[in-house]
């Protein structure tokens, strides 16, 4: 059938017969009879019916398949046109096209390009029949299906084919193809490449995505998994849900959970070991390399403080504690006028300046400022002192005022 | 045997026999764990186990005498974990196509999971999902973000690095108190428990 005529003659016979491949549609088959032969006889020399055993025809798979989608249908396992074959051919009208351009066959280019542009039409329209399916799958969810393994298997079957088509996907989207439909000898078959497929791509990848992602959630429903997986795979979608947020809420309870009062780490302090020589050595080290640290004296006036002009500068004198027991000391060695006074026996009185330093520190003040003062200083000797001994201890400093 | 079990558990590891089985072997015998918790128990502490057994780990004998800086620090530490570890554990199940969770001593092959990653459209984006959800993580091929994913976990105790050489990691018993953890958060997180039910009402309705 190749003329006007023919397609005519081919829909007036349906039309003729529609309510025969109705039947055949629903029932699956039809007996011939008295009264139906003539038109069987006619279908099927028309390829519409094929013949099945004892006397009964049903629809061929072309003429079904095409009722199927106008019907939208439902197909078990139902499979999509080979768009992996569907590529390769138009791959090869492709690299026949590039020949024939390059060896300037016209008459050639013409026919390529077209048989090219239906091919990258036809890949269109299988990919999206294919997504078409699926989205039909996914909404009725295999709802005329009755045990659950059945339901599984036909996921199963969904789900490798999205993966195939992904595949395909990617096949098409080729870099290499990009530049060769970009070349100017493909002008015609380039353009249409950019329509039916680049500008389709992305959209493509999305919905096929989308749909994958529920075949495997389907998958995850139609299994019969571990209880303890499915616990898990429905927490995980509890906290993708917005549930992260809320587990806080359940720590108020985490006295009954061993796994959340664990004992992360017992050894957070850390103590130098100074008693091996090993030790002091490295401690010294650090410290050797260490800044010494600066004592800040205190600023004359403070930040915020308002400044005035001629105002009298008070400072603090920064006396350390030796310093100011000796001036006490010193006032009590006055008030005593001519008594020898102990510095010895008064720091132990005092409790504010240990014995020993205190008198380390009178010593120092009787070498350096005594004959700027009016005190007499006498030293006594340590009863402890060795008898040979080139230096001597002293045991005691005794001051007097002088006359 | 005594002082590395417990100098283990002092410095917070969880024995398993996959990390120390030299001190999870000395800890199994009933005499060497009592010995262990008369002297951990001066202290406050005393060993624990899942509820699956196959692992030690130390806990305060009394709630109310720890620090409240350090559970705080240990329960921060959890909640960012979660995510992430469950996401890991779906991957895992996903590219391996098993159904059964991650456990103790399983080995996982990072090269054979990342093939199948690479060769599923699905499981690429389930593993950008997963490294978005790791603080500081990155990467700009599978390989790079799977090795990422592997190497915040490896830190965190969940896996140990087997063999280098073929890149074979083994699940540890951390793996076991993280399905204690789920169990917990799954009974008392409000709103949590009904979720879950209702998923699985809703997968055998379908």
């Amino acid at each position: 059938m190749t003329g006007r005529a023919d397609i005519q003659q081919f829909l007036g016979l349906l039309a003729r017969n529609a309510e025969l491949i109705e039947v055949c549609y629903h029932d699956g088959a039809v007996t011939m009879t008295e009264e139906n032969a003539g038109a069987i006889r006619a279908l099927r020399n028309a390829r519409v019916l094929s013949t099945r055993e004892e006397g009964r025809f049903g629809l061929t798979r072309a003429m079904r398949e095409m009722l199927d989608e106008n019907m939208q249908r439902q197909q078990r396992f139902a499979i999509g046109g080979n768009i992996g074959d569907e590529i390769n051919r138009m791959e090869k009208l492709l690299f026949e096209l590039e020949e024939a351009a390059s060896l300037g066959k016209h008459a050639e280019i013409d026919t390529y390009t077209s048989d090219l542009c239906q091919s990258l039409y036809d890949i269109k329209d299988l990919i999206t029949q294919d997504l078409l399916q699926f989205d039909q799958i996914m909404s009725t969810k295999f709802s005329d299906v009755r045990t659950t393994e059945e339901k599984m298997r036909q996921n199963a079957h969904y789900l490798e084919r999205t993966q195939r088509l992904q595949q395909s996907l990617e096949q098409i989207n080729r870099a290499e193809l990009h530049e060769k439909f970009a070349d100017a000898r493909t002008a015609e078959a380039g353009r249409v490449y950019l329509v039916a497929i680049s500008r389709s791509i992305s959209g493509w990848s999305a919905s096929l995505l989308a749909n994958s992602q529920v075949f495997e959630q389907f998958m995850f429903s139609f299994r019969s998994i571990e209880e303890e997986t499915r616990r898990i795979r429905a927490f995980t979608r509890f906290l993708k849900e917005g549930g992260q947020s809320r587990l806080v809420e359940a720590l108020d309870k985490s006295e009954t959970c061993p796994a959340l009062r664990r004992v992360s780490d017992e050894g957070g302090e850390l103590w130098p070991d100074i008693f091996s020589d090993r030790g002091r050595q490295a401690i010294g080290a650090i410290a050797a390399g260490l800044k010494p640290v600066e004592s800040r004296k205190p600023d004359e006036r403070r930040p915020g403080q308002r400044s005035k002009e001629n105002a009298p500068v008070s400072i603090e004198e920064d006396l350390a504690r030796e310093d100011l027991a000796l001036s006490v000391f010193l006032s009590f060695v006055s008030e005593r006028r001519a008594t020898w006074v102990s510095a010895g026996a008064w720091a132990e009185a005092s409790h504010g300046v240990p014995r020993a330093i205190f008198l380390e520190h009178v010593l120092t003040w009787a070498d350096l400022e005594r004959d700027e003062t009016e005190f007499d200083v006498r030293y006594s000797e340590d009863a402890l002192t060795p008898r040979r001994s080139a230096n001597l201890v002293i045991g005691d400093i005794e001051i007097c005022q002088a006359a | 045997m005594f002082d590395q079990a417990v100098s283990a558990l002092l410095s917070g590891a969880v024995i398993c026999p996959f990390g120390d089985r030299e001190s999870f072997d000395y800890l199994s015998r009933e005499e060497a764990l009592d010995e262990a918790n008369r002297f951990l128990g001066r202290i406050g502490r005393r060993v624990a186990s899942p509820s699956n057994g196959g692992a030690y780990f130390l806990v305060h004998t009394d709630p109310a005498a720890t620090k409240r800086a350090d559970v705080s620090n240990l329960h921060k530490k959890i909640l960012g974990e979660v995510r992430p570890v469950l996401g890991f554990l779906d991957l895992c199940m996903a590219a391996t196509r098993t159904d059964v969770m991650l456990r103790p001593g399983d080995q996982i092959s990072a090269s054979a999971l990342v093939a199948e990653i690479d060769a599923n459209n699905k499981l690429r984006s389930d593993l950008q999902d997963l490294v978005a959800l790791l603080p500081r993580a990155t990467g700009v091929t599978n390989r790079e973000r799977f090795d990422c994913v592997l190497k915040r976990l490896e830190g965190w105790g969940y896996i140990r690095l087997e063999n280098a050489e073929r890149e074979i990691y083994r699940a540890t018993g951390m793996i076991e108190l993280f399905h204690d953890l789920i169990a917990f958060f799954i009974e008392h997180t409000p709103g949590a428990q009904e979720f879950v039910e209702a998923q699985n009402e809703q997968g055998s309705l379908l």
